[in-house]
């Protein structure tokens, strides 16, 4: 693990245009000053106002440091399954929809770096120790999706979307994002950069050299995104030489997440670039900084790629390029129709895990940006039957997007109509349906139903308990049997370390009852079954036998029991363990 | 960014179009540039999935596996559990299960066995036109062009199979090998100095794919349907040539017939087939006919078993017993009903009447259940022999009396009260007229063997050997003097032979003579012919010549002389099969109608050669000296003969003959009758100047011919028409044999078949021409796919240039 202090030398420094005081500093000045202005001095009355008006929210220029304190241990974090991560949007994170038309317009507050500092207690104690940032560089304005520009569509890698700049704080917008970065790391919290994988129209008639054409220069444009086009990671793509200003770039990318101080990277689309590209451009990372991370948006293998322009999708690779950890298929849990889907997917992953030369890991996909809200598929039942999973399952650090918490499901009422004010050509307000609005500038993402935090944050305390935290992260799965379960609908597996074991126990069904018996090889018929998850829903029924627990489980519930079977490794079950 | 599809492109345009951004100097672009330093690279693992080999045909194994996948695919369905590739699968099987389905019903609807077999040919022709045209016309010589099979399949990572390039955007050509892409490279001209030529490589592949995949849409609308009836067009004439085969092999007496015929050309293992099938078709027509019979039977038994027998149910009951084949003998047909007159007037006993006079003398069921299990008591209650029954009942029973005195009045009472019982009624003869049906049945069996033997190769209905031989040589005549007419193929291609098809089809004598003339004075034309003609009359003579009548009746007096001795208590049947010239008739009936039909196949190709033969002697010049030598006439009646007999030869029918040629049309004198006969069936008068084997087989025709002709002409003269049916109202044999062997005129002959081929050839040239015109058509746009583009061309230039 390093531990070292990144010099940030290269920054100029605003001019002080005005005198910046705390906020403390500035109510206790007006407080006092109000007997001084009373009726008389409308002109200091005037200044004392305009004062306070120009207060920032947060962070005093006195407390801002060239100096960004980093103790990256995100890899390693990566590795030991540590991660609990969330995704946000810098744009609405810390927003506030004040006039309540859900767009940020006038009377609202955008967001932005500062503001975001507020909710970041809030992740700490639901458990999220790793943000997920989206893109926060300035989108592109040409052929534009959404009235804001797409976070994915950048104008330039190497800034920062001044649009996330607190106009009251006289610091630069990178200054502010340092500082940001540095309010999560007191409160060891690690941030992942999202980086887009295309440029934004407005890139691609910049910095052609950059750019995929076909031999006619048509432009390359991923199926179903014209906001965007494709890079070319080629020189000569038969000889396999990559494009030397590509990789420049994102060597240049690298090089700001490191002054930032940001902890890793999430590659957007990592198919888009082949394996040596990554391979190079990591290792130029870890040539940093050994502990900065890498997440690959990579699913599944793919035999080509069902998007136009695009290079088919292989996880494998990704992994052997250099890559710590990548999203894999959880995001189609819902589309399961049977317990062992899932049981055969944990298999699929482990079995490649030890394929591999390092460690490698999944994050707990889901629900991201790019889905649906989970809420769609069984509302808080399902969303908290999820919660479970991400907490037990194995080789996996849950991931969680912004809204998750609080049960949104991402619908805005200006989906598809149109708004004068716009900063691209376009005023059409376009958003995916019930999925987060990466377009516009709209309202934070909150839901209406807290209880999906409250469950979150019971099974996140439930992993970080010392008592339990090496078994679900570092502990072997053991899929168990259910008999009489016709449906195939009931989730049982084991994690067990060092003679210690949990079960869980869940239906995948959200809608119906199921019952089952599920076969424990040693499991004494005195066990006593205390679930150390939260009650919600209907309640489930267990009889415990000797060997086996007979179980008639409520609608998509989740039961987590620690239960003394100390040789169920050497039972003759199939005992899978991760790299 | 995302990896969903369904997030549809929405561009709005605006009045507003703000200024792209200014590109800034980034404060994290650095002045140092990085090095790339990857001592090993990561290169991307091999695809998971493969390459199939490219086949016109797939393999059965491969065939066998798609099925299975297929039936995988249906179960899914049904769950509701299948994706988009099995579906579309799904689609490619519900294609053919319906396309047989259609088959399959008009094969029902269909009462032809080649045309309901034409109906399976029609599904599979489309099927398989569907699948060949794309290959042949499309994907073959694109590949031999381009290097690019447009038609690539490929086993994916999950062991499915599918089209490399069936959805454009779904980029699989990674699974190119070097070998592959240099090959491509090489046929689509691609510089090896061009920058990035793999990725140009593959871009140019999936263009001539898109486009050879676009070409195939275009037309295969146009092309399958062309194609399968083309197809299907060549495939009705051998098929119809293998029915004709089997049909004969079926019907083959095997133990006799071995060696010969169609049947001795054919290996041993499909000997042992055909005898197999054959043994089974007599089994069941047997089957049949018994089953008709005895329901029939029964139910007509049942229906009257009380009532008292009368001539109707006499009648009626003959009626049931001679539906079978046996109906078409009179004589025996005759005697059936006169036993069945006798069987139903004689007296008998029945097991219900002998349990009447035993319970009545006060024997219970029990004992009498007992001895009615005796045989012989059965036979004698069958017969009505009323003493021998209460003897033997007596001799059972006669425990109970006392002394021999008690015995005799025992019988006596018995005999007595037998008697009242023994009368003539449907129910008691109903054994016995059973016993005579199954005889019969076996009896219409064997007939109906020799009959299918007959049908299939004399039989009048289109398909079989006769029929078949007849279209044959019609067709050779009629292309012959069609080729004759018009000798330029391009002619006839391009304006048809319409003009002298139609010549044929509707002209008269005059016309049809014309149209020889010019034949026979086409040498190539006219030898071609010939020898054509020649081997379909071989192979008619070698299949019902002279040795199809005499297997006839050897095999008729064979198989219906062995069930002489089955009626031995049926005396009219019996007396019917004893006698000679009673079931002769039957007999004689079955081998002449044979030998006529038989006789008038061959008669009608020996009346065509000396036909060709007549006309061609009078082209060259020869005809009239040699009738003027061998008939001792003036030049005059020399020429006379000659227009009469060219006349004669092409026109002429029975009643022609009868008369002696004295009509109008014909006006000869009987004078020069005689000598066109003595001229045309003299055993040296066709010694001329025509070809040796021409000669020959007109020789076999005069041997044929000469020992009957003359001679039923002089009978037929004086009395036209008298001969024609008998006494009875039928047929007269030897009339049947002697009208035969005039003969189809050989206007007839053409003009039979002109029609049918005429049409043909406008199908054939009107779907011919079409799809030779789209195979054109497509085979030329075919060139224009895989070309480079201009905008291509400058780029590669300039990727040169740069490279």
């Amino acid at each position: 693990m390093a531990n070292y202090i990144n010099i940030l030398s290269t920054t100029p420094v605003k001019p002080v245009l005005k005198q910046v005081t705390t906020q403390a500093q500035a109510q206790a000045t007006v407080v006092k000053s109000t007997p001084q202005y009373s009726g008389a001095n409308v002109l200091e009355r005037y200044l004392a106002n305009q004062a306070q008006i120009a207060i920032p929210q947060v962070s005093p220029k006195s407390e801002v440091s060239n100096v960004v304190t980093k103790n990256n241990d995100l890899r390693t974090r990566f590795n030991n399954n540590d991660v609990t991560m969330m995704g946000i949007i810098m744009r609405n994170f810390g927003a506030k929809d004040n006039v309540g038309n859900q767009l940020l317009r006038e009377g609202d507050i955008r967001g932005n770096f500062n503001n975001a500092i507020g909710r970041l207690d809030e992740l700490k104690k639901l458990g999220v120790n790793t943000l997920h940032i989206l893109p926060i560089h300035p989108p592109g304005k040409l052929n534009a999706f959404g009235t804001a520009g797409s976070v994915y569509a950048p104008a330039d890698f190497l800034k920062v979307d001044p649009a996330l700049d607190d106009k009251n704080d006289p610091r630069t917008v990178e200054e502010e994002f340092k500082n940001f970065i540095n309010e999560c790391h007191k409160r060891d919290i690690r941030v992942m950069l999202d980086l887009p994988s295309c440029a934004s129209f407005d890139l691609y008639k910049e910095r052609q050299d950059l750019m995929a054409v076909e031999k006619d220069g048509t432009p390359k444009t991923p199926g179903g995104w014209n906001d965007i086009r494709m890079f070319n990671p080629w020189k000569d793509e038969s000889k396999r030489e990559l494009n030397p200003a590509l990789l420049q770039l994102h060597k240049d990318y690298v090089d700001m997440c490191m002054d930032l101080g940001v902890d890793g990277i999430r590659a957007d689309v990592s198919r888009a670039k082949p394996t040596e590209f990554w391979q190079d451009v990591i290792n130029y990372s870890r040539s940093i900084d050994p502990e900065f991370a890498w997440l690959a948006e990579s699913y599944t293998y793919e035999d080509a790629s069902p998007q136009i322009n695009m290079a088919y999708d292989r996880p494998e690779d990704a992994l052997r390029a250099g890559f710590d950890a990548f999203y894999g298929q959880y995001h189609n849990f819902g589309e399961w129709t049977k317990a062992d889907d899932l049981t055969n997917y944990v298999r699929e992953n482990i079995n490649m895990s030890r394929t591999m030369d390092d460690k490698k890991s999944l994050i707990g996909s889901f629900g991201t940006h790019d889905d649906i809200s989970i809420m769609n598929h069984g509302g808080v039942t399902y969303t908290n039957l999820v919660s479970g999973l991400q907490a037990t399952l194995p080789m996996l650090n849950p991931y969680y997007f912004d809204g998750y918490q609080s049960g949104d499901y991402y619908i805005y009422d200006f989906e598809g109509q149109t708004d004068n004010e716009t900063d691209t050509d376009t005023h059409e307000c376009k958003v995916h349906h019930s999925k987060p609005d990466i377009f516009n500038f709209s309202r934070p993402l909150i839901g209406d139903h807290p209880e999906c935090g409250d469950f979150m944050k019971n099974t996140l305390d439930v992993r970080s308990n010392k008592k339990y935290h090496d078994i679900l992260t570092k502990g072997s799965f053991i899929p168990l049997k259910v008999a009489e379960d016709k449906n195939n609908h009931i989730i049982a597996f084991a994690r067990h370390l060092n003679g210690k074991t949990l079960l869980v126990v869940a239906n995948r069904d959200v809608n119906m009852r199921q019952d089952g018996i599920i076969k424990i090889p040693g499991l004494k018929a005195d066990q006593d079954l205390k679930n150390l998850f939260n009650t919600y829903g209907e309640n489930s029924e267990f009889q415990v036998k000797e060997g086996k627990i007979a179980t008639d489980l409520g609608p998509g519930r989740i039961h987590l029991f620690e239960i003394n079977t100390p040789y169920i490794e050497q039972s003759g079950l199939e005992v899978l363990k991760q790299k | 960014m995302t990896n969903l599809l369904n997030n549809t492109t929405l561009y709005q345009t605006t009045t507003k179009k703000p200024e792209v951004l200014v590109p800034k100097q980034s404060n994290f672009v650095k002045t140092q540039t990085h090095v790339t330093n990857t001592a090993n690279p990561i290169k991307p693992l091999e695809h998971k999935g493969k390459l199939l080999p490219s086949r016109i045909f797939d393999s059965p194994a491969t065939i066998a596996k798609d099925f299975a996948h297929d039936v995988v695919s249906i179960g899914k369905a049904f769950k509701g559990k299948a994706n988009d590739h099995e579906l579309g699968r799904i689609n490619d099987l519900a294609l053919k299960f319906g396309s047989l389905g259609i088959a399959t019903y008009l094969c029902i609807k269909n009462p032809l066995k080649l045309s309901k077999t034409m109906e399976f040919v029609g599904c599979g022709t489309f099927l398989a036109a569907m699948s060949l045209w794309p290959k042949l016309f499309i994907q073959a010589p694109l590949k031999m062009r381009t290097g690019v099979d447009i038609h690539q399949k490929y086993v994916d990572s999950q062991d499915r199979k599918k089209m490399l390039f069936q959805d454009p955007q779904y980029d699989l050509t990674d699974m190119f090998s070097r070998k592959d892409l240099d090959r491509m490279g090489k046929k689509l001209g691609v510089s090896k100095n061009l920058s990035d030529r793999d990725s140009y490589i593959k871009q140019r592949a999936k263009k001539t794919a898109i486009q050879g995949n676009t070409l195939w849409m275009m037309t295969a609308g146009f092309a399958t349907p062309l194609a399968s009836a083309l197809m299907c067009n060549r495939l009705e004439k051998p098929i119809n040539n293998l029915y004709e085969k089997i049909d004969l092999a079926k019907t083959e007496f095997t133990q006799e017939s071995a060696g010969s015929g169609i049947q001795g050309k054919l290996k041993d293992s499909a000997k042992k087939i055909i005898k197999d099938i054959n043994k089974k078709t007599v089994e069941n027509a047997n089957k049949k006919t018994a089953n008709s019979v005895a329901k029939n039977l029964e139910k007509f038994i049942n229906e009257n078993k009380n009532n008292p027998v009368n001539s109707g149910m006499i009648d009626k009951l003959t009626q049931i017993l001679t539906s079978s084949d046996i109906n078409s003998d009179i004589a025996l047909r005759d005697a059936i009903k006169a036993d069945i007159n006798v069987l139903a007037k004689k007296s008998c006993l029945t097991d219900e009447a002998v349990r009447k006079v035993l319970t009545d003398v006060g024997i219970g069921n029990d004992v009498t259940d007992n001895i009615l299990k005796n045989e012989t008591l059965q036979n004698e209650i069958r017969n009505g022999a009323v003493g021998n029954v209460a003897n033997i009942l007596t001799k059972s029973i006669k425990k109970g009396c006392k002394n021999k005195k008690e015995i005799n009045e025992f019988n006596k009472l018995l005999k007595s009260e037998l008697s009242k019982q023994n009368k003539p009624s449907l129910n008691a003869i109903a054994y016995n007229l059973t016993a005579l049906g199954e005889k019969l049945n076996k009896l219409a069996g064997d007939k109906g063997s020799i009959d299918k033997y007959i049908e299939a190769r004399v039989g009048d209905k289109s398909g079989v050997f006769a029929a078949n031989q007849f279209e044959n040589a019609s067709n050779t005549l009629i292309k012959a003097m069609t080729k004759s007419q018009n000798p330029k193929l391009l002619n006839r291609l391009l304006n048809g032979s319409n003009k002298e098809l139609q010549q044929l089809m509707n002209g008269n004598t005059d016309d049809i003579a014309s149209a020889l003339n010019t034949l026979v004075k086409d040498e190539t034309q006219y030898n071609k012919l010939v020898t054509e003609l020649l081997n379909i009359i071989e192979k008619t003579e070698n299949t019902i010549g002279a040795g199809f009548s005499g297997t006839v009746d050897t095999k008729a007096k064979e198989l219906l002389g062995g069930h002489k001795n089955n009626f031995m208590s049926y005396t009219n049947i019996q007396n019917v099969l004893n006698n000679e010239v009673k079931y002769g008739t039957a007999i004689s009936e079955i081998t002449t109608n044979a030998k006529a039909k038989a006789t008038g196949v061959t008669s009608s190709f020996y009346r065509l050669l000396q036909t060709l033969d007549f006309f061609k002697r009078e082209a060259n010049g020869s005809l009239i000296s040699d009738v003027r030598q061998h008939c001792k006439c003036s030049d005059d009646d020399a020429k006379k003969i000659i227009e009469a007999g060219k006349k004669y030869l092409l026109d002429a029918t029975i009643v022609d003959n009868a008369e002696r040629l004295t009509t109008s049309s014909f006006n000869l004198t009987d004078a020069n009758y005689k000598n066109l006969m003595k001229f045309l069936y003299d055993k040296d008068s066709n010694v001329g100047n025509v070809n040796n084997t021409l000669t020959n087989s007109l020789n076999n025709y005069k041997d044929a011919f000469r020992a009957n002709i003359l001679n039923w002409r002089n009978d037929m003269t004086p009395g036209l028409g008298r001969r024609v049916l008998d006494g009875n109202g039928n047929t007269n044999p030897d009339f049947l044999t002697k009208n035969a062997l005039t003969g189809k005129s050989t206007k007839s002959l053409i003009q039979e078949n002109a029609k049918k081929y005429y049409n043909s050839q406008i199908w054939l040239r009107i779907f011919g021409g079409s799809f030779a015109a789209l195979a054109a058509v497509t085979l030329i746009a075919g060139l224009a796919i895989g070309k480079k583009t201009k905008v291509e061309k400058q780029a590669e230039q300039e990727s040169k240039i740069n490279g």
